[in-house]
């Protein structure tokens, strides 16, 4: 055989070879390189520990420009708790924010639930600023893992804020940012080593916001009595995504246990559905929105598509207005 | 006696693999793998910049759709049948068009030997562009996030264009050896035939190399059948078969 037909040979083997090798190795480690070879999906992804039951990704430059959150400002809570991220730092959601991404860590203490939540926030930040305002309420600042590190704890206060990369904080509570540094790190595992989660989030990941959640941590918040809840088939992991226009353009979506439950909660959301149709069907902009509902079951994902037409969106507002309650005293939040 | 085969048919191996390979033919073969790969980097490329998404029924096309499409539409549908048929065919026919398969015969080798010879390079020659061709098309159109998912389907759509690739040559090679004008026949068969016959009820379908190689209908044992049978009639045929060269 000719020395250019081997080369030749050789050189075909060895392009065969190098998709074959870098097909194995995404297979194998699942989605945990993804932030290092530049995936579509948030960067900040990496610094989300492994620990996290819920992930919350909002492009908040885009739900501000969008008619759909002019709708809803006038519910926006006026006066923030005493850690929240504004009140604590000075930094305004309207202004100084692009993108934001939220992770709630493992905790049964539901109670302590919002004290081990994590906010990664990308935008413009004057440290100076931030960072005197924290120091004026007590802050004291360390260096960890060669980030500047503020943190405000006492026994009725938790919060602490990293700036980890230029334009890029982590606020938190004290040990939540320390272990979303270590994650990156990779001192301690991140949550992209999760597989199931990570092929959740790629395909909600398309939407202005998106969340991803194992349902037990969410299911304690739904707006159904437990009685309902407790109902439900067997749900593993709860996605939902929505693009804002003037409109939401929704898609939710469960991973059940396995087929049969998938077919069972298939059936009882359809249940739920031509209830709503019936209850609904008066009212055209509800008929509207009830006739955009597209449910479909595939394996062991149920996922329900929906579209919130302006018209829709005013009479949940007007609604919303006539019946919203009075806010009742709670626990001090993170932000 | 019988002559030997092993040993003529990498003797013949060897020397038709070079020469199909460094043939202008060639071009054609690299033209007709190249353009996937063109067409994957411009996708990609489009698609990274925002300036344009594909979009199907409302729904964004996501690059599982788009691979498919390649391999279904492109690979297993044009390129895999294409190369097949004027690869096939000409390995014998060439031969006796150039009136150079009298000094082939005049060798103290099995005739048998020169169709296994010839149809193996010929194997290895299209396998060795139209893989490495698909596995670029792989590594540029799928996002690194998506290949773990898309590897499984990776291996089978390699391991069918390969039984493709040997199916429509081995049958094509059939057909240069039986036929005086196998290329007209041939194109009949690809574009005519087949497209015609799939689209048809009942089980003339079955008569297609296309329906064994459709996912849904993918059947490995026919595709293994149908190439030893045809390799082996193409064998049986040259050495029996008196070619008369035209003057």
């Amino acid at each position: 055989m000719a020395k250019r037909t081997r080369v030749f040979l050789f050189a075909a083997a060895g392009v065969l070879m190098a998709a074959l090798a870098t097909g194995l190795v995404a297979w194998a480690t699942g989605m945990s390189v993804l932030a290092a070879l530049g995936s579509n999906v948030p960067v900040e992804l990496a610094y989300v520990p492994g620990t996290a039951r819920m992930v919350a990704y909002a492009d908040v430059r885009q739900v501000m420009s969008s008619p759909f959150h002019d709708r809803f400002r006038q519910f926006q809570r006026s006066n923030p708790s005493q850690d929240s991220l504004e009140a604590r730092t000075g930094i305004s959601f309207d202004t100084d924010i692009d993108r934001v991404l939220v992770a709630s860590m493992a905790t049964d203490d539901a109670a302590a639930r919002m004290d081990g939540t994590l906010l990664i926030a990308r935008g413009r930040f004057d440290a100076v600023r931030i960072e005197g305002a924290m120091r004026e309420q007590g802050a004291q600042v360390v260096q960890y893992r060669g980030t500047r590190f503020v943190s405000i704890h006492d026994d009725t206060h938790d919060a602490a804020l990293a700036f980890v990369e230029p334009g890029l904080i982590l606020f938190g509570a004290r040990d939540g940012v320390r272990e979303a540094i270590d994650a990156k790190a990779g001192a301690v595992d991140g949550i992209s080593t999760n597989r199931e989660f990570m092929a959740l989030v790629g395909d909600v990941d398309e939407g202005t916001a998106w969340s991803v959640a194992k349902f037990d941590s969410v299911s304690g918040r739904m707006p159904f009595p437990p009685a309902i809840v407790n109902q439900l088939p067997p749900i593993n992991w709860l996605a939902a995504s929505g693009r804002l226009d003037s409109g939401l353009h929704g898609l939710v979506r469960a991973e059940a246990r396995d087929e049969q439950s998938a077919q069972n909660l298939r059936d009882v959301v359809q249940g739920f559905l031509a209830f709503a149709k019936l209850q609904g069907s008066r009212e055209p902009a509800y008929k509207g929105m009830l006739d955009s509902v597209a449910l479909t079951a595939d394996g062991k994902s149920v996922s329900l598509s929906f579209d919130l037409t302006p018209a829709v969106l005013d009479l949940l507002t007007s609604s919303g207005n006539a019946v919203r309650p009075q806010a009742a005293p709670r626990r001090p939040q993170v932000f | 006696m019988r002559p030997p085969l092993l040993a003529p048919t990498r003797r013949i191996f060897e020397l038709a693999l070079g020469e199909m390979l460094w043939a202008r033919r060639t071009v054609f073969m690299a033209a007709a793998a190249g353009a996937p790969v063109l067409l994957a980097i411009v996708t990609r490329l489009a698609l990274e910049n925002g300036s344009s998404v594909l979009i199907i029924n409302g729904g964004r096309v996501d690059s599982e759709a788009m691979f498919g499409t390649a391999i279904s539409a492109l690979y297993l549908r044009f390129i895999v049948p294409a190369l097949g048929l004027f690869y096939g065919t000409s390995l014998i026919a060439d031969e006796v068009e150039d009136k150079t398969i009298t000094y082939l015969f005049t060798r103290p080798i099995a005739r048998g030997a020169i169709v296994l010879g010839k149809y193996l390079a010929y194997l290895l020659c299209v396998i060795s562009v139209v893989l490495p061709s698909v596995a670029l098309v792989f590594m540029v159109m799928v996002p690194f996030r998506d290949m773990g998912v898309l590897f499984r389907a990776l291996v089978g759509d390699l391991g069918l264009i390969t039984l493709g690739l040997a199916a429509y040559g081995a049958v094509f090679l059939w057909a240069g050896v039986s036929f005086k004008r196998p290329l007209v026949a041939g194109l009949v068969f690809i574009f005519g035939w087949e497209q015609i016959a799939l689209t048809l009820p009942g089980s003339l379908r079955h008569l297609t190399i296309a329906y064994y190689l459709q996912a849904a209908t993918v059947s490995v044992t026919s595709l293994i059948v149908m190439i030893i049978a045809a390799v082996f009639v193409a064998m049986r045929t040259i050495e029996r078969r008196e070619y008369v060269l035209e003057q």
